[in-house]
């Protein structure tokens, strides 16, 4: 197996942080796990090459209390953020305090290898050139009002606030929404946030292709 | 038009050919049919005239009211006490007492116009029967039985909420397992059992599945907009079939689908449209239990106003329909918890269309919700 690099998994959930575990080392990988922050932050300088994929939500210190102690510390691993459904605005958050990646609960598990493999070899959260231009060229299919709301969205923003904001109606959010996910081939909102920040490969998404 | 004809017509008198005493004749009529309980006061607050339904409002008879003054049957309550009829300005409603020949007292309010200008001024009385006391408690028993009612819709979506958080966890676990399994066999190389993996693909596909239903319940509940997107109603029929027929063992039920609309793209939250006809579909598979005749039939049309209309019809033992139907908590079932029509109601009316019921021709029930048709995606 290829996987040199070595998972660290942080969770509170011990159901959650087993099952994890385990589907990580049926894919080959050797995996550590961790039930919180602190207990990882307590091993400490890591010598080998290694990828954290950690919960968003946890007692004490969450996933991006432990993203900002990391950044202030100044150890880079690319990390992995778990989401439950309907945390897109904290999932943002934590993609800008650094994290490369994230997902939603219950997940495909070629998914989370896929991110596991792409950030571990890079390094970095930036996409390869190809997926790039990919989302490159997805954006430019968008019309005007797909590219605004594409930002409001991006920004954990709710259809209601959208509108608002565009002075047009909720329904035709709506619409755009769909057309704009559709022309993304986004399936979820946590795909589109990876794509879109994963593109400008800073922590501001911008939209301007 | 012929003059007999013409005199045939009961006429009110109009002013100008009749006589005075006519006239007040008509009014004193006029005064005596109108259904309030009037008095007529005089400057002195007496009582100077009162109409039939006044006598009845009081039980007394007229000559035991003319001449008396208006606090013999009506009191004002304490902080209205200063305001006698007369002398309050016009119009005011001022709330009191009435005392009825028969000793029963009862809340009554008062309302009257004195016309001051006239040579002689007079005020006239209205008065009003006040719900009392106890027909307050009632109401407010009622508004509380209906306050506790609401409390358990809530408490049931909050405990929604947080029971798809807590379903989330093993779910995910599931499907990580599962997963894992085939990864596992697949490394392993071990051929022999094509079948267990199938399983396993499958215990994955289903925790996915139950674990997409929750996130959206939660969306649900929460009452966010859950993402809508561009799907053909025909399509989430099927997808929709497919999981409720299974298991409810189907073999005696014959399903019929007339999926006829031409147009059936709408914007919509897949899973919870999906919930809706899976609802309907299993209150028909139910409602058909031991029926001689099983026929289930699916039906789509386009409604005139840019709608697509599906209808789900059984030939089971019919609703008793009331409007109480949608209401939650409403079910004649053992196991049932009354939320299936309830829940479509809300998800239905939040896509912007309606859902009804009505009884089948002959037999069975018919249920049939509708949603607006997505225009074209340009127009604005
Ligand atoms: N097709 C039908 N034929 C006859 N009666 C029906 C039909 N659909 C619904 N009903 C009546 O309406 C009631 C409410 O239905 P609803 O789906 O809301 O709740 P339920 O089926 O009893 O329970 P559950 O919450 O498990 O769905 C049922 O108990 C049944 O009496
Ligand atoms: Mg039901």
């Amino acid at each position: 197996m290829p996987n040199d690099v070595i998972v660290h998994v942080v969770d509170d959930d011990e159901t959650f942080r087993k099952s994890l575990t385990f589907l990580l080392a049926s894919a080959g990988y050797s995996v550590c796990a961790y039930e919180s922050a602190l207990t990882f932050l307590a091993l400490l300088p890591l010598p080998e090459k290694a990828c954290l994929v950690t919960d968003l939500r946890m007692p004490q210190i969450n996933g991006i209390d432990l993203l900002l102690r990391l950044r202030a510390l100044d150890i880079e691993i690319p990390t992995i953020i778990i989401t439950c459904h309907g945390d897109v605005s904290m999932a943002v958050q934590a993609m800008k305090a650094g994290a490369a990646d994230f997902i939603e609960k219950p997940f495909k598990d070629d998914v989370l290898i896929r991110a596991i493999n792409r950030v571990a070899s890079q390094g970095d959260p930036i996409a390869t050139t190809a997926e790039r231009n990919t989302v490159k060229a997805r954006l430019r299919q968008l019309t005007e009002r797909e590219q605004q709301v594409l930002a409001g969205v991006v920004e954990g923003l709710q259809n209601k606030a959208i509108a608002f904001d565009l002075g047009i109606s909720a329904r035709t959010v709506e619409v755009h929404r769909a057309n704009m996910m559709a022309k993304m081939g986004a399936h979820n909102i946590a795909d589109l946030v990876r794509m879109v920040l994963s593109y400008n490969g800073v922590a501001r998404p911008r939209i301007n292709p | 038009m012929s003059a007999r004809h013409h005199e045939s017509y009961p006429r009110l008198p109009t002013s100008t050919f009749v006589a005075d005493q006519d006239r007040l004749h008509h009014i004193k009529r006029i005064f005596d049919l109108v259904p309030n309980a009037l008095l007529l006061l005089d400057q002195a607050g007496n009582i100077a005239a009162c109409n039939a339904a006044a006598l009845a409002f009081f039980g007394y008879s007229e000559h035991e009211l003319v001449g008396r003054d208006v606090d013999f049957v009506w009191q004002a309550t304490a902080t209205d006490r200063h305001a006698k009829p007369h002398v309050a300005a016009c119009s005011e409603l001022l709330t009191g007492i009435a005392r009825p020949k028969n000793g029963e007292i009862f809340p009554a309010a008062l309302s009257f116009v004195a016309d001051t200008a006239a040579i002689a001024p007079f005020t006239s009385a209205m008065l009003q029967k006040l719900p009392r006391e106890s027909d307050s408690v009632h109401q407010v028993r009622q508004l509380q039985a209906e306050l506790a009612h609401m409390a358990r819709v809530t408490e049931l979506g909050e405990m929604a909420a947080t029971l798809a958080h807590e379903l989330t966890q093993p779910l995910a676990a599931i499907a990580n397992y599962s997963q894992g399994c085939t990864r596992l066999m697949a490394t392993t190389g071990d051929t022999s059992s094509t079948q267990v993996q199938e399983v396993l693909s499958e215990i994955t596909r289903h925790a996915l599945r139950a674990g997409d239903i929750i996130n959206r319940l939660r969306d649900f509940v929460a009452r966010t907009a859950g993402d809508k997107s561009v799907e053909h109603v025909h399509q989430l029929i099927d997808e929709a079939m497919e999981i409720t027929l299974l298991g409810t063992g189907s073999s005696r039920l014959s399903t019929e689908y007339l999926l006829e609309a031409k147009r059936d793209r709408v914007l919509v939250d897949r899973i919870q449209i999906e919930q809706v006809v899976m609802n309907l579909v299993r209150n028909a598979v139910e409602a058909m239990e031991g029926a001689q005749r099983r026929n289930l039939r699916i039906s789509t049309k386009n409604g005139t106003d840019d709608t697509i209309v599906v209808e789900i019809s059984d030939t089971g033992a019919g609703i008793e329909w009331d409007e109480t139907l949608f209401h939650p908590f409403v079910s004649n079932k053992p196991r049932g918890i009354g939320v299936g029509l309830a829940m479509s109601k809300r998800i239905i009316e939040a896509h912007g269309g309606n859902i009804s019921a009505r009884p089948g021709a002959g037999v069975g029930s018919i249920f049939s919700f509708t949603l607006p048709l997505l225009e074209r995606p340009d127009a604005k």
